[in-house]
């Protein structure tokens, strides 16, 4: 693990951790020297307790059977209660257990065929990001923007008097934003199948995924915004509809086709960005 | 190097509603088209000047990963995976995508334009510079 870039009084780093980049950005006058060292501390242990690519992490022992839930720590505990929460509310379309019985899952050094083998990543990634957010909390920051790999949790704000202004990745266009919302205290995920000509495939069918090209949920807990997006994703054409009764998130869907549909209050958020207003500091 | 633009920003944002169904309120189409791809072979010649260069393979703990871009008139216009490891659980069509470096001249782009951050579907850090490294020399832009 290394520091990939810093900037200016330690306030700005990003990491490469979990397999992507995590970036944390303090916009504060003045936070502790050591406040960015313990939430990206916080990230390695994740890692270290949730990978599927690690032999020894506790998910692996439970992949391979040696502990069982109940014997997991109050973490992963925690982590697999959420995620059951959400299978059932996505009526099984996010499904870390389903995914942990993926072959390219299963035999990873983490993986395992033990019956209660999951495979909470999905989840796993915003939910470091709030811990992040706490941690930073702790030491005294009010004012932050952490990007776990394209998952987005926004507090306080970027400067006196103006709000988070948050892209959203263009599927088709990796150089453009398909949108841009204004955010408070809020947490913006996408999933998104973007171009990759007859790389694409959905692994459960083993043909390119139909319906939908880029989910965005906006809320107020990130893991669930990412979980609803995934599972709104692999619903495909049905996935809008879906998202639209989902009283916890505003939604953008872009379809197969082209066409941009978004919530009222999705739309809300762009309609700040599109015409920003000086706000009391 | 490579030139990012952001010219499609101001576009994207005009969206303006137009109908309202299942609750969700449908809004332009995107401009731009979505469903090229680009095949990867060192230097293919294309029309207009475009080239493709496809990177090394990069062998990871995750699974192999190769980047191509397309270049024209100097300028790198597109970065994208030829494979990608499946980096979570999510499927392979939608477990990573997105390009480190072009990201983050697009970020730097938006910047000036007041962005602070940009949301994605997952990408992969692992290999994927050393990949796009080796296709940045073959194309002479490093």
């Amino acid at each position: 693990v290394s520091v990939v870039e810093t900037g200016d009084a330690a306030q700005w780093r990003k990491e490469d951790i979990m397999g992507t980049w995590i970036t944390i950005d303090v916009r504060d006058d003045e936070v502790p020297a050591d406040a960015l060292d313990a939430a990206f501390d916080w990230f390695r242990c994740v890692d270290a307790t949730f990978s599927t690519y690690r032999p020894d992490s506790e998910i692996a022992r439970l992949n391979r059977g040696e502990i069982e839930e109940s014997q997991a720590s109050p973490q992963v505990a925690d982590v697999l209660a959420s995620c059951r929460r959400l299978r059932e509310r996505t009526g099984g379309a996010f499904d870390p257990w389903a995914a942990a019985r993926a072959p390219g899952v299963r035999d990873r050094p983490g993986g395992g065929q033990a019956p209660g083998a999951v495979e909470p990543a999905a989840y796993v990634k915003g939910w470091s990001a709030a811990g992040a957010w706490q941690r930073l909390e702790a030491a005294g920051a009010r004012n932050v923007l952490i990007d776990a790999g394209g998952d987005v949790l926004a507090r306080g704000r970027p400067a006196p008097g103006r709000r988070w202004r948050i892209g959203i990745q263009h599927p088709g266009r990796l150089d453009r934003m398909a949108s841009v919302v204004e955010i408070d205290d809020l947490a913006v995920a996408t999933s998104g199948s973007y171009r990759r000509g007859a790389h694409i495939v959905d692994p459960e069918t083993g043909k390119p995924p139909s319906g939908l090209q880029s989910v965005t949920c906006v809320g107020s807990d990130l893991a669930v915004a990412d979980a609803l997006s995934t599972a709104a994703f692999a619903m495909g054409g049905a996935g809008a509809a879906w998202l639209a009764r989902q009283s916890d998130v505003e939604a953008m869907v872009i379809t197969t086709d082209g066409l941009v549909r978004v919530t009222p209050g999705f739309d809300a958020l762009q309609r700040n960005a599109d015409s920003p207003q000086e706000l009391p500091s | 190097v490579i030139g990012a633009t952001l010219v499609g920003l101001a576009a994207v944002l005009g969206f303006h509603p137009r109908q309202p169904a299942d609750g969700l309120t449908a809004t332009s189409p995107l401009g731009a088209t979505t469903t090229q791809s680009q095949a990867a072979g060192g230097g293919s010649g294309a029309s207009g000047g475009t080239q493709t260069y496809a990177g090394a393979v990069e062998t990871t703990q995750y699974g192999n990963v190769q980047v191509s871009i397309t270049v024209k008139g100097g300028q790198v216009t597109e970065v994208s995976a030829v494979q990608l490891p499946q980096s979570d659980s999510r499927s392979v069509a939608i477990s990573s995508q997105a390009e480190p470096i072009l990201r983050d001249q697009a970020l730097a782009a938006q910047t000036a334009a007041g962005i602070d951050g940009v949301s994605g579907a997952t990408y992969t850090s692992t290999g994927y510079e050393a990949s796009l490294e080796t296709a940045l020399t073959d194309a002479g832009l490093s």
